[in-house]
Order: C-alpha cells, then sequence, then structure tokens
C-alpha cells in the first residue's frame, strides 16, 4: 500500500472518528452525575469522546499529510496479511461485483430473520444456506444436496440436544 | 483435598470426551486458511453455553490449543498459514516439505507447541496463585491502573498503526457503554430498546466480528488455494528427540518468551511467533538458512506461539484482564457461568481453578494424538472448498448467536457485528483493541467512579497508595514511551548529520 493509500485512508477514519465524538457528545447530553458527586452516567462516553475526537484529529492531520505518520512496519505487515490471507484479490473494493455479493450475503440473513418467525426454523435456515451456496458459486444440484442435510444437523444438535428454542415450523408439526 | 475435587471434575466421560471432540473441531478450523483460532473459539462458545462450567472451559481452551497449532498445516503443505500465528514460519516449513522432510517440520511443530503450551501452563499453574494473593490487597485504584495500563499494552504493542489502534479501543469502550449497567444506573445509548438495557451481548459481538465478518470477506474476495500435496508423514516424532537434543536453548527462549508476550494484555500468540522468529535468526549460527528451510525458527516460534496462548491465562484468571482475543471471549463465558475471574475465585473456588490448570495441561497433551491424526490426514483435510465451508459458518453464526439471546435481537447484533468487523478487517484496523475495549471499559468506569467517590473527587488520590502510585507512573512513562523513542532517533539523525 502505498502513502496515498494510507493517507486517503486516515482522512476517512479520522473523518470517522470526529462524527463518534461528536455523537457520543450529543447523545450524553441528559445523562448526568451520581447525586452529590462530580462524576456519573456522562463520565465514559465523554472520556470516549475526548478519545475519539483527539485520534480523529490525529488521523485527519496524516491523512492530509499523505499517510506520513503511519509505523513504519505497516507495509510490511500489510504485505504479511496479505500473505496470510491467502490468495484473495486485493483489488476487489473495485468490482461492483464484490459489493453486490456483499449486500446479498446481508439480505440472506436478513431473510433468514423475516422467515423464521412466520415460517420456522427450517424453511428460513433452507433459503439463507441455499442462497449462500449460490452465491459462492456452487451449482444447484450439489448445494441442495448439502444444504438439507446441513439445516437438518443443525436443527437437530441446537434444537433437540441443547435445547435451543429455534423457531417452529408449523407446516412440519412444529419441528 | 483440593486437587483430588480438582480431578473428580476433570476426568469424567463428559469433560474427556468433550475436550476430544473441541480439539478436532480446532483442529479443522486452525487448518482451513483464513479461520483464525478466536473464530474456532467464537463459534464454540453457543455450544458451550449450555454446558457445566469445567467442560465448558475445557472446550474453549482445547479449542484454541489445537487451532494455534493446526494453523501450521497449510503453512507446511500449501506455504498458507492456517492461522496468522504461523505466518512467520511459513516459508521455512513449506521449505522443508518441499526438500522431502516434511515429517522433520511437521513433527517438530507439533511437538514444540505441545512443549511451548505444557510449559507456559506450568508458568500459569506456579504464578498464579502467587499473583492472586497479591492481588488480594488491590482496591478499586490499583484495579484501574491495571486495566488502564492493558488498554495501553493493547495499542502500543498490538501491531499496525497506533491511532487505528486507538479508534478501535474508543469503538469497544463505547459499545461497553451501552445499557443500563453503569455507576449512576441510567439507561445510556439504549433508544428505547427493552433489548439494549443490558447491553450488547458481548458473545453476539464477537461471533459477528470473528466469523461473521470472514465469512464476508470470502463472499467478496474468494480465496483460491492450490491443492495441496501429499507428503510423505511417517516417523514423525523419530527427529524429535535429536531436534531437543540440538536446540535446548532456542526451545526454552521460545517458552519463555512466548509465555511473557501472552502475558501481555493485547499481545497474543501472533506477536510471540514473529518476535521469537526474530531473535531465534538473530542468535543463530546459521541465520543466512533462515527462511530457506531451517527447522532451528520453526523450534523456538512454534514452542512460542503455544506457550503464548497458556501465558495469556495469567492475567485473565488473576485480575480479570483478558490477554488476548480468546481470554476475552473466555471471560465472557465465566461470567456467565457465575465463575467471576479475579483473586477472589482462588479463595472461593480452588477446586475449579485447579479442574482448569488440569484442562490445560491436558489440552496440549491431547494435542500430540490429535495433531499426529491431522497431520495424517492433512491434505485431504485440506481439500474441504471454502465455498461450501463459508455458507455452513454462516448458519453456524445465526443459529448460534440465536441461542444466546434465544431470540432474533442476537442475530440483529451478530449481523451489525459482522458488518462492522469486514469493514475494521479491509481498512486495517485492528479488532483486538475494540474487544479488550468491550470487555475491560465497565471495569474501567467501576473503578474509576467508586475511586472518585472513595477519594471525593480528588485525581491525586490515584497515586496515594504505593501499588497505585507504581502502576501509575509505569502507564504513563508506558505512554510517554514512544514519544522518547522518536526523541532519541532524531537526536541520532542529528549527530549523524
Amino acid at each position: 500500500m502505498g502513502r496515498t493509500g494510507v493517507g486517503s485512508r486516515d482522512l476517512v477514519l479520522g473523518t470517522v472518528c470526529l462524527t463518534m465524538a461528536g455523537a457520543l457528545v450529543w447523545m450524553s447530553r441528559d445523562l448526568k452525575a451520581i447525586p452529590g458527586q462530580h462524576y456519573g452516567a456522562d463520565t465514559l462516553p465523554n472520556v470516549i469522546a475526548a478519545l475519539s475526537a483527539a485520534v480523529g484529529l490525529w488521523m485527519v492531520v496524516s491523512g492530509l499529510r499523505g499517510g506520513a505518520d503511519a509505523s513504519p512496519g505497516d507495509d510490511e505487515l500489510a504485505a504479511m496479511q496479505a500473505e496470510a490471507a491467502t490468495l484473495r484479490d486485493p483489488h476487489w473494493a473495485r468490482k461492483p461485483a464484490s459489493w453486490a455479493r456483499l449486500a446479498a450475503a446481508v439480505m440472506l440473513v436478513l431473510a433468514y430473520m423475516a422467515l423464521s418467525v412466520p415460517f420456522g426454523f427450517l424453511p428460513a435456515a433452507l433459503v439463507t444456506l441455499l442462497g449462500m451456496l449460490l452465491l459462492m458459486g456452487v451449482r444447484p444440484f450439489t448445494a441442495l444436496l448439502i444444504a438439507v442435510p446441513a439445516i437438518v444437523a443443525t436443527r437437530y444438535a441446537f434444537g433437540d440436544l441443547l435445547l435451543v428454542p429455534l423457531p417452529r415450523t408449523p407446516f412440519l408439526g412444529g419441528w | 483435598m483440593v486437587l483430588a475435587q480438582a480431578l473428580q471434575l476433570v476426568l469424567t466421560p463428559e469433560v474427556l470426551i468433550t475436550m476430544v471432540l473441541s480439539g478436532a473441531f480446532g483442529m479443522f478450523v486452525g487448518a482451513m486458511p483464513g479461520l483464525t483460532a478466536t473464530m474456532a473459539t467464537a463459534l464454540l462458545v453457543p455450544v458451550t453455553f449450555f454446558m457445566e462450567p469445567v467442560p465448558a472451559i475445557a472446550a474453549i481452551v482445547t479449542a484454541a490449543a489445537m487451532a494455534i497449532f493446526a494453523g501450521d498445516l497449510p503453512a507446511a503443505l500449501l506455504r498458507i498459514p492456517g492461522t496468522p500465528a504461523s505466518a512467520a514460519y511459513a516459508e521455512d516449513a513449506w521449505c522443508l516439505t518441499r526438500g522431502g522432510q516434511a515429517a522433520n517440520a511437521l513433527g517438530a511443530l507439533l511437538v514444540f507447541s505441545a512443549i511451548g503450551g505444557t510449559f507456559g501452563t506450568l508458568v500459569l499453574i506456579l504464578a498464579a496463585p502467587v499473583l492472586a494473593e497479591v492481588a488480594l490487597a488491590f482496591s478499586s485504584f490499583e484495579y484501574f491502573w491495571l486495566v488502564v495500563l492493558g488498554l495501553s499494552c493493547a495499542i502500543f504493542v498490538s501491531p499496525g498503526s497506533v491511532p487505528r489502534g486507538l479508534m478501535s479501543l474508543a469503538i469497544g469502550l463505547a459499545v461497553a457503554s451501552v445499557g443500563f449497567d453503569n455507576p449512576a444506573g441510567q439507561p445510556r445509548f439504549t433508544f428505547g430498546s427493552v433489548d439494549l438495557m443490558g447491553g450488547v451481548p458481548f458473545i453476539c459481538a464477537m461471533i459477528g466480528l470473528f466469523a461473521t465478518a470472514e465469512v464476508f470477506r470470502a463472499v467478496v474476495a474468494p480465496t483460491r488455494l492450490r491443492r495441496a500435496e501429499r507428503p510423505d508423514t511417517s516417523g514423525l516424532f523419530r527427529t524429535q528427540w535429536q531436534n531437543i537434543r540440538r536446540y535446548p536453548k532456542q526451545m526454552m527462549r521460545g517458552n519463555i518468551l512466548g509465555t511473557l508476550i501472552g502475558a501481555l494484555p493485547g499481545a497474543g500468540a501472533d506477536i510471540a511467533s514473529w518476535i521469537s522468529y526474530a531473535v531465534s535468526k538473530r542468535f543463530s549460527k546459521t541465520p543466512e538458512r533462515f527462511g530457506k528451510g531451517h527447522v532451528e525458527g520453526l523450534v523456538e516460534a512454534g514452542s512460542s506461539n503455544n506457550a503464548a496462548v497458556s501465558g495469556a491465562w495469567i492475567p485473565a484468571l488473576v485480575f480479570g484482564i483478558p490477554g488476548d482475543s480468546i481470554t476475552a471471549i473466555v471471560i465472557g463465558v465465566l461470567y456467565i457461568k457465575g465463575m467471576n475471574p479475579g483473586p477472589t475465585v482462588f479463595l472461593e473456588q480452588p477446586q475449579l481453578i485447579y479442574a482448569l490448570f488440569i484442562v490445560f495441561l491436558l489440552a496440549n497433551l491431547i494435542m500430540l494424538p490429535l495433531g499426529w491424526a491431522a497431520i495424517r490426514l492433512g491434505a485431504r483435510m485440506l481439500s474441504v472448498p471454502q465455498n461450501i465451508l463459508m455458507p455452513v459458518i454462516l448458519l453456524s453464526c445465526v443459529v448460534g448467536a440465536f441461542a444466546i439471546t434465544n431470540s432474533l435481537f442476537g442475530v440483529v447484533v451478530m449481523l451489525v457485528f459482522g458488518v462492522i468487523g469486514f469493514a475494521m478487517e479491509e481498512l486495517d484496523v485492528p479488532i483486538a483493541p475494540a474487544i479488550l475495549g468491550m470487555v475491560l471499559g465497565p471495569m474501567l468506569e467501576k473503578n474509576f467512579v467508586t475511586s472518585m467517590i472513595k477519594a471525593d473527587g480528588d485525581l491525586l488520590a490515584f497515586f496515594e497508595r504505593p501499588i497505585a502510585a507504581g502502576l501509575g507512573v509505569a502507564t504513563i512513562l508506558f505512554w510517554l514511551l514512544p514519544a522518547i523513542r522518536w526523541a532519541l532517533a532524531r537526536r541520532r539523525s542529528a549527530a549523524a548529520v
């Protein structure tokens, strides 16, 4: 990663920190100290806000200077992590398809939440797992062959062995 | 008497079977490139939630120890470290495998991992009760400084840039401040949600940060693995006696350094492994052979990373201050199980503490047969396709998060933290300081406000008790260290000009 990359990233992260600091101060305005004391529920949020603001300013300044404050080992560390992260495409963020896949994965979890209460665990989990397998490029028939036993095993392990009250499926006798 | 009770707690079929199964699970997760020991722990927690304290902790300890060793398997067979803790010596392990010495490399990694883990556990057994007696004299002032020192270590000792570490810490502390559980008892950042009154469920957040985030990373940029070769791994243990006799100093140095680094909050097995590898090369008679398939670095760094896993339990059990992300998760589990970590647990539940010590030792011994089996299966285990594994992991995350809260609220938290963890990883913001912030935030606030009530708001009270003053001065010096180093470097470069 070059200096400019580090710089623009620091600028973005610094802005996030400053926003977080502002939000914390604003949200803690109604919190009060313990009666008769100087400190209370507002103490920790204000300390975090101060820390966040200081870090935000540090990163913004560093970002404007092109990431000059990045520690010297950063490049080696990034290279090391890239190696450790195996053969991942480092430029995925430039591809709209990658973002669409991420959005789809999030949507599949949301679909589980929406479907599990009215239809129960099995159909909701089937939709999510099948969708994820297809998203990861598994062929439809293979995906079905994997998804069905996987959700039945999960249902048995958590629902019957560990007694987790997973949402019941009305049309399968409540299983 | 206490030891007999502890043995009774551990030597039951339930605990032993749990250890073997969780060990196999840890082996599998650790061997998968991209899946870490912390992820193995986070995925295991929902299952341990339904167990008694001893088997629950036994499961986590065994899985974590196995996962750290198992990360060495793809390092040696594919040149891809399974966990970051194996990255330091992946090149050497791979070169040895290619040179027909797979049995020597993998055998060394297995045996010295077990030795390192056992050494760290013995230090824990000897040091923890002594430290606990000292800690009994601690008041809120000392605990406040300990927490601040722990958080500072997490920032300054971890690799990567300091401001990003501080940003991560601020995120963790902000998450910890949600809920009713604060000194004033006021609902804080709950936005009217009843679910948030009890705070953000820590385990669901962990599952999101470590497991869901990794699934998202695989979704946006799938990992392409080479096919692992099937090297000859017969006679794994035969050459290790020679290695012990040839490199006793390296083994001990790795053990000691790993345990010490592990005991520092924020510095876990990854850092221990890199530092030990560097130290090994620095003092080696044949440094030119490092990186080209030399077993010396494997002995030292392989011992060190497992010793660090054991060392991290020292501050976790004695002070309730986690040494790394894994112990942070376990501290959460211990609280759920009513076994609040800290010095008093050594007085009130000594049989449980000794049971944990026995579990730690057993976990490192079980590593030898399980590791042997994993090495024999190695190439076959690594051929499990990531595109099947990741969707199954996502389903486990969803069900696991649901199991913690028995409601969809847990799944919402998991998803939110999955997205946050994904963004942090991609933006090179370390996650460990956020975890420590989440665990230590309430402790920081409670000890600060309690101290201020005792001292009537006088901040100098933090320096009035000798141990508190010592810890306070040490913490402030620790903060000033980067500035001092910077000033010295400037002076040196000015002198050179």
